[in-house]
């Protein structure tokens, strides 16, 4: 294992890249849980985009923490922390490279939709180079601590949390599995 | 279709992967997220097994409320609800079926605690026995959902989105937008 959480993240990721599970929780504690793209990460923290009105962002609007889990074939890391909204700048040169803009601009994500015809319809409203909608946000996990678990075939799995260090980097200790 | 039949419909199709993804959080909002092994679903509930006193089984204990999370290719499914232990007896029938290699990591590891090395864990294990019965601080746990939602991609990112939810006894359903 790495010195540096980071480091070893990337290195995992650089074998596969999966898609990872985001987990927020209301404000009274219930969580939830779903699938999203990471779309970068390094030093600052963990990014993906998604609707600021969805449930996840409302959720992190009123409790900006979250966690992160990403699978391999016999291994995971987590990642959690508290979330910041990326810069409008960052979001707008996001926006400007993705593909499918029309739909993300055209729905309320998490808004109920009475048919698939009524999803058409909200696309063909939107034209067909849309600007970022202001709800179409980036919101990045900044890690305050990391896992990373790796399968035994004895059950005698690996686990090493990593947390931060007094005067900066990080400790890493073995968990019992 | 109820949301269980649903379930087992995609599950199923998925191979019956089992792996699945567990969101708890403290009672003051902090979330947290592993895998967990599915081992069962049916009208009662979703069943995965742990350490009581591990991360998760102390956040349960204080806020035991979770989200599940299957994805396999394609297709999303989350369930949400309220979580109680399984009764001893389930956990004790469940442990026999365990290789015995799992039951000795069970029985001799403290899940989530510290732990100084390898080898410290393997003689810790090790001094467990080679047959552990099961220790009292590990067994199942049912995951009784009052929410579902199953997510099926399009590739014109118009994608499938439909939730229920338990209403008086009755599920009811809403198409979401994407």
């Amino acid at each position: 294992m790495n010195a540096d959480p980071l480091q070893q993240f990337a290195a995992w990721w650089d074998e596969e890249q999966v898609p990872v599970v985001v987990a927020t929780a209301d404000a009274d504690g219930a969580p939830s849980a779903r699938a999203v793209v990471l779309e970068g990460f390094d030093e600052r923290g963990f990014v993906f985009y998604t609707s600021a009105e969805s449930r996840k962002g409302r959720e992190l609007a009123a409790n900006p923490r979250a966690a992160l889990v990403a699978l391999w074939d016999g291994r995971q890391a987590r990642v959690e922390g508290g979330v910041e909204r990326v810069s409008d700048a960052d979001a707008d040169a996001h926006w400007a490279g993705r593909e499918g803009k029309r739909p993300l601009a055209a729905f309320r994500q998490d808004a109920p939709a009475g048919s698939r015809e009524e999803l058409e319809r909200l696309v063909e409203r939107v034209p067909a180079e849309p600007e970022r909608p202001r709800f179409w946000v980036g919101y990045r996990i900044v890690p305050g601590r990391y896992e990373f678990w790796a399968v035994d075939p004895d059950f005698l799995h690996d686990r090493f949390e990593y947390v931060p260090a007094n005067g900066g980097g990080w400790t890493r200790r073995r968990l019992q599995p | 279709m109820n949301p269980l039949e649903q379930f087992e419909a995609w599950w199923e199709e998925a191979g019956r992967d089992a792996r699945v993804a567990l969101a708890t959080a403290t009672p003051d909002g902090r979330p947290s997220l592993r895998m967990v092994l599915l081992k069962g679903a049916d009208a009662r509930g979703f069943v995965f097994f742990s350490g009581y006193e591990s991360r998760k089984g102390r956040e349960l204990a204080a806020n035991p409320r979770a989200a599940l999370l299957c994805h396999w290719p394609g297709r999303q499914v989350r369930v949400e609800g309220r979580v109680e232990r399984l009764p001893a007896a389930e956990s004790d029938a469940y442990w026999a079926t365990r290789p015995a290699g799992s039951r000795r990591s069970a029985a001799g590891s403290r899940q989530s605690e510290p732990i100084g090395s390898r080898a410290e864990l393997e003689a810790q294990v090790a001094a467990a026995g080679a047959d552990p019965p099961r220790p009292a601080r590990w067994g199942g746990y049912l995951v009784v959902p009052d929410a579902f939602e199953f997510w099926e991609h399009r590739d014109d990112r118009l994608h499938d989105r439909l939730a229920y939810r338990l209403a008086n006894g009755a599920w009811g359903t809403v198409r979401l937008q994407p």
